[in-house]
C-alpha cells in the first residue's frame, strides 16, 4: 500500500514517468524497488540495500535505515527508526540486529 | 560466478587487509552489492545483469547520511575497469563524492591518451594539450571533450543557503 500510494502521489505531482533508472537523477521519488530487496531469514523482515545504507522494513510497518557499517565513534548505527502499527520497532522484531546487520 | 563475485575475489587477493562485504538481492536478476572498507575509505559498488558497475567512495570524515539513496558517482563497464578504479581510490584514499576532477585526470582514469582524444576531436594534439592546461574553457568545447571520452556533460549549481542543487541547461 505504501508503494502504491507513493507511486500515485508522484504520478500526480512530479510530472515525470514512473521509470526508475539507476544512472539517472530525477526529481521524483520511487518506492523500494523489488530488485534491491532480500529476505531476512526467520523474521517477517525485508532488507533493502542501497550503496551505503540498509533499510529494514517489517510486516508491521516498522522501518529502520542504517549504515552498512557500524560507525567507529560508537554513534548509533540507525539513522532513522520508526515503530510499526503495533508499537514494535525493528529491534523488537529482530533483536539480533542490535549486534549486527543480517 | 557473477562479475561481483569475481570483483570480490580480485580485491580480496590484492587488498588482504580490507574488509569486504557482499550482498545479493533475492531476485536472481536483481542487484548485487559490494562494500569495501580499506583504511579510512569505504567504496560502495552495485551491479545487476545488463548494467554497468556503479560505485561511490566515502572518506572517513563523511557524514553518516552521505550517499543515502543516491545514484552512484561513477560507472565502469567491465570488472577489470571497476577493479582498477577501486584500487586507485584505495591507494589514494580518495572520495568520489564532491570531488572535482581535472579533464586530464578523467582522461587518465578512462585509459585515454591525448593523442587518441585529439584524433577523436579532429584537432592537433598540441591544441588539445593546451585545452587541458587552460583555466577557462568554453562549455561547448568541454562538452565535445567529454562526449569524445564517451561521457555526457552535466553542469550543476549548488546554493549553500538553501542546499539547492540545480542542473543547468543551455539552449
Amino acid at each position: 500500500m505504501l508503494c502504491e500510494t507513493l507511486d500515485q502521489v508522484e504520478d500526480e505531482l512530479s510530472g515525470l514517468p514512473n521509470k526508475p533508472e539507476p544512472s539517472m537523477t530525477l526529481d521524483r521519488m520511487f518506492p523500494p524497488q523489488a530488485d534491491r530487496i532480500s529476505t531476512v531469514e526467520g523474521y517477517d523482515l525485508k532488507r533493502l540495500d542501497s550503496l551505503r545504507h540498509i533499510t529494514y522494513i517489517a510486516g508491521n510497518g516498522a522501518m529502520e535505515i542504517r549504515l552498512k557499517r557500524r560507525p567507529k565513534d560508537g554513534s548509533d548505527v540507525a539513522q532513522f527508526s520508526k515503530p510499526g502499527a503495533d508499537g514494535r520497532s525493528i529491534s523488537d522484531i529482530c533483536p539480533k540486529l542490535a549486534a549486527k546487520n543480517l | 560466478m557473477s562479475p561481483v563475485d569475481e570483483l570480490k575475489q580480485k580485491l580480496t587477493s590484492c587488498f588482504p587487509d580490507a574488509e569486504i562485504e557482499m550482498r545479493k538481492a533475492d531476485d536472481p536478476n536483481g542487484f548485487q552489492f559490494l562494500n569495501v572498507y580499506a583504511g579510512t575509505l569505504e567504496v560502495a559498488v552495485e551491479w545487476k545483469p545488463n548494467m554497468h558497475f556503479g560505485l561511490s567512495s566515502f572518506c572517513g570524515d563523511s557524514s553518516a547520511l552521505d550517499g543515502l539513496f543516491d545514484t552512484p558517482s561513477e560507472w565502469c563497464s567491465t570488472t577489470e575497469a571497476t577493479f582498477h578504479r577501486i584500487a586507485s581510490l584505495i591507494y589514494d584514499q580518495k572520495s568520489t563524492i564532491h570531488q572535482a576532477s581535472k579533464i586530464s585526470e578523467i582522461r587518465h582514469d578512462r585509459g585515454m591518451s591525448q593523442e587518441h582524444l585529439s584524433e577523436q576531436l579532429n584537432v592537433k594534439q598540441a591544441t588539445y594539450s593546451k585545452l587541458e592546461r587552460r583555466g577557462d574553457v568554453k562549455v561547448s568545447s568541454l562538452r565535445k571533450v567529454i562526449e569524445a571520452m564517451g561521457g555526457r556533460l552535466r553542469i550543476q549549481a549548488f546554493f549553500p543557503d538553501t542546499q539547492d542543487v540545480r542542473e543547468i541547461s543551455f539552449e
